[in-house]
């Protein structure tokens, strides 16, 4: 596999544990580099894209909600380079073929785009929601080309109907690995529980737009989409002999928890798929349980590499630099993350909180208490709703989390330092709760 | 990939840098401080000195037997003994690497190959390959000047009536004979230092280049950066019995002349070469240890009438 993409990162961690400590925790910051514009004499990547359109009933109120539906699929055509196989469903109870008819996929060319756009022009709203056949029809298309980059957009404006959560996680489940599926929803009677369920699992985003956004927001993910060079990466988490990987967590450019996620790949190996990449940044927060070693004695807790996994399932490393800063100042770097410890009995040492990894905690923290404020006011506890929500809005200060704090800000009254919980518009609520899990990629320097 | 013992697990590990694979704990340095090597035919101390928090400098003895075919009575004793240039990225790293590839290349070159130079150079050739091979990830400092993993390299094979040295750097080999009116002790190497080019090219007094502090720069090594890797082989023939020294500057930084350290080896050195290694490393030491510490002594006994021949030294 050659990659046009080449993995630079950092390691951020207190490499001083104290004595008989276990946990040993690091940030691993990761961005791929690489162009694949004019400069690059390397032909794209193979891709194959699906848009998946609510065509419920509900699309049709205000009609508004459907024309702007109807422009942004539109535009996302647009955005396809040629030669890039692409379908269209419209999903309601169950999921159709809007273009082509026939269940497969269609190189993008002039022809092609047009007819598609036209056959957008004839999709008329009726119906309920039941998003699970989408993903399934999704996966069907995407399975004929199984060494393209796959990616589908999912826009609904309704909650899952006639099949219970469960009964849709197991249908994403089955989807996963097979696609990457960003969401989205418009309007404020989609639930986000269901979408960010299907958006974390298939390594895509999740927000929420208003409809008169829909065609600029499309027209941006569909050209992400087209940037991402290489699929199947996964990270490769090396652990010795008796230590656990507590966790390892996406932090950006949104809380993802992968620790489900892991493939053995050998015994003291594990794969955690993280789909495509493109020229991105993200970050992840790794937690390694150790055997704690003796005061003064270093141990490798774990080593991260970046791999990409073939059709046959061999993992092969990806052109990569982690680098990694001693205590002396003096910067590493390997062609693999290293995550260390080194026991130690001075307090002074042990105690120290790596700001990137008190970052990423305090986010995670943050993203807890708007969840927990969230599900509390819905339960009618306005007390302690209101806790969780001073509670976030102080984390949101600390880490400088100007986006959150300026939408709780919204329902924030200074003078009382009070939140106005029973006069947040449901669109309010919606958009904390999607925002609370989106993030911003840590600073690099 | 190095094998090692892992003072954790219970046997014998592999490792791809400087951790366990099994367990993970740090096995590079852990052992590195002080070691001992004493195969019989041949010992070498290796000390961090009192001054650095490492020991940079390695250490690799061998005892390849007698399957050479000689007429030799002992087997053929492999010394090799490097030093990580300090301003570089992971000199430990470099100067293990560096003896042990050379130890392994260099047995297995002269088990079919009784030249002992060519060999020699092989085990070179291949030890600055595996060093290069370090520096896989580009390493820089803070400025982003690269400091690609070096080190420096001396070995000697004593083998039948022969010795032979090769070297890049400023590590030393010395022959120091047992009875010294047979013939003189000799440094056998070089250096490639700057102090060695200036007095060769006559530009200042001995005492004005020593006083430069560019004095102990060096100008050959091994790793990356190194402009061309060009072995220095030399072999003797010796008249008579005697040991061949060989060690870093954390020696001879305090024994610079051939003749101080000749005078501090000891008579029996010929039957107790582990115990001259010690001596010498304890002088070093005791001179205020600035710098690591290594020295290997392999004896040289001279063979029955007509094994020795009885020119050059």
């Amino acid at each position: 596999m050659t990659s046009t993409l080449e993995f630079r990162g950092a390691v951020h961690q207190n490499l001083y544990l104290a004595e008989g400590a276990r946990d040993v925790h690091a940030v691993i910051t990761v961005d791929a580099c690489g162009d694949l514009g004019a400069t690059s004499s390397a032909p794209p990547p193979d891709a194959a894209e699906v848009l998946i359109l609510d065509c419920s009933g509900s699309m049709g109120f205000p009609q508004e909600k459907i024309k702007q539906a109807k422009q942004a699929a539109g535009g996302a055509i647009d955005e396809l380079r040629d030669g890039v196989r692409f379908g269209l469903i419209t999903g309601s109870v169950g999921a159709q073929m809007l273009w082509p008819a026939e269940p497969k996929l269609v190189p993008a060319d002039a022809r092609t785009r047009a007819e598609a756009k036209a056959a957008l022009r004839r999709l008329d709203p009726a119906g309920g929601t039941t998003i699970g056949p989408w993903l399934r029809l999704a996966g069907q298309l995407f399975g004929e080309h199984p060494s393209a980059i796959r990616h589908a957009i999912l826009l609904t404006d309704g909650r899952n109907q006639h099949e219970s959560f469960d009964e849709l996680m197991a249908t994403v489940r089955d989807c996963e690995g097979k696609f990457s599926c960003d969401c989205r929803g418009v309007g404020t009677d989609w639930s986000v529980a269901e979408l960010r369920m299907i958006s974390s699992a298939l390594q895509g985003t999740v927000r929420m737009v208003e409809s008169a956004d829909l065609v600029e927001d499309f027209r941006a993910m569909m050209a992400t989409s087209m940037r991402k060079a290489i699929a199947e990466v996964g990270l490769q988490l090396w652990t010795p002999v008796g230590a656990t990987v507590r966790f390892l967590k996406q932090t950006a450019p949104a809380l993802v928890d992968l620790s489900t996620q892991r493939v053995d790949s050998g015994a003291l190996t594990g794969n955690y798929p993280t789909g495509s990449w493109g020229p991105e940044s993200r970050d992840y927060h790794v937690c390694v349980e150790v055997e704690p070693g003796e005061v003064n004695e270093e141990k490798l807790a774990c080593r991260v590499t970046v791999v990409h996994t073939s059709a046959d399932g061999a993992e092969q490393p990806l052109p990569q630099t982690f680098s990694h800063t001693e205590p002396d100042g003096t910067i590493n770097r390997f062609p693999h993350a290293r995550v260390r410890a080194i026991w130690t009995d001075d307090l002074a040492q042990s105690t120290v909180i790596n700001d990137k990894v008190a970052a990423v905690t305090g986010r995670g923290e943050l993203a807890q208490a708007l969840q927990d404020g969230l599900a509390a006011h819905h339960g009618g506890d306005s007390d302690r709703a209101a806790d969780y929500f001073s509670r976030a809005r102080m984390l949101a200060e600390q880490f400088r989390d100007d986006n959150l704090l300026a939408r709780l800000d919204q329902i924030y009254d200074p003078d009382t330092g009070t939140f106005r919980l029973n006069r947040m518009s449901a669109e309010e609520e919606m958009s904390l709760d999607i925002e609370s899990t989106n993030t911003t990629p840590l600073d690099r320097d | 990939m190095l094998a090692k013992f892992c003072r954790r697990c219970t046997e014998s590990v592999a490792r791809r840098d400087r951790y366990c694979e099994q367990c993970g704990a740090w096995v590079a340095d852990l052992w590195r401080d002080r070691v001992e090597v004493d195969i019989g035919i041949a010992a070498g101390v290796s000390d961090r000195g009192h001054r650095h928090h490492r020991n940079e400098d390695a250490i690799a003895l061998r005892d390849i037997g007698l399957s050479l075919g000689s007429s030799a009575q002992r087997g053929v004793a492999v010394a090799i003994v490097c030093d990580g240039v300090s301003s570089s990225a992971r000199p430990d790293e470099a100067s293990e690497v560096a003896a042990e590839v050379a130890a392994e290349v260099l047995v297995a070159a002269l088990r079919t190959d009784d030249n002992p130079a060519v060999a020699t150079r092989e085990a070179i050739r291949a030890a600055h390959q595996a060093v290069t091979e370090l520096a896989s990830s580009v390493e820089d400092d803070s400025d982003g000047a690269s400091r690609a993993p070096a080190c420096t390299f001396v070995s000697a094979v004593v083998v039948g009536n022969a010795v032979t040295v090769g070297w890049v750097g400023d590590s030393r080999a010395y022959w120091i004979p047992e009875i010294q009116t047979n013939s003189a002790p000799a440094r056998l190497t070089r250096d490639d230092s700057w102090l060695t080019q200036v007095l060769a090219a006559g530009t200042l007094s001995p005492a004005q280049a020593a006083a430069d502090r560019r004095a102990h720069a060096i100008t050959a090594w091994l790793g990356r950066d190194a402009d061309q890797v060009d072995p220095h082989v030399v072999t003797i023939e010796p008249a008579g019995s005697g040991v061949v020294v060989v060690c870093t500057d954390g020696l001879w930084n305090y024994l610079d002349t051939v003749d101080e350290l000749a005078a501090a080896v000891p008579a029996q050195a010929l039957a107790a070469p582990l115990d001259v290694a010690r001596l010498l490393v304890e002088i070093a030491l005791h001179s205020g240890g600035r710098d690591n510490v290594t020295v290997a002594v392999l004896p040289f006994v001279c063979e029955p009438i007509g094994a020795c021949s009885p020119d050059t030294l």
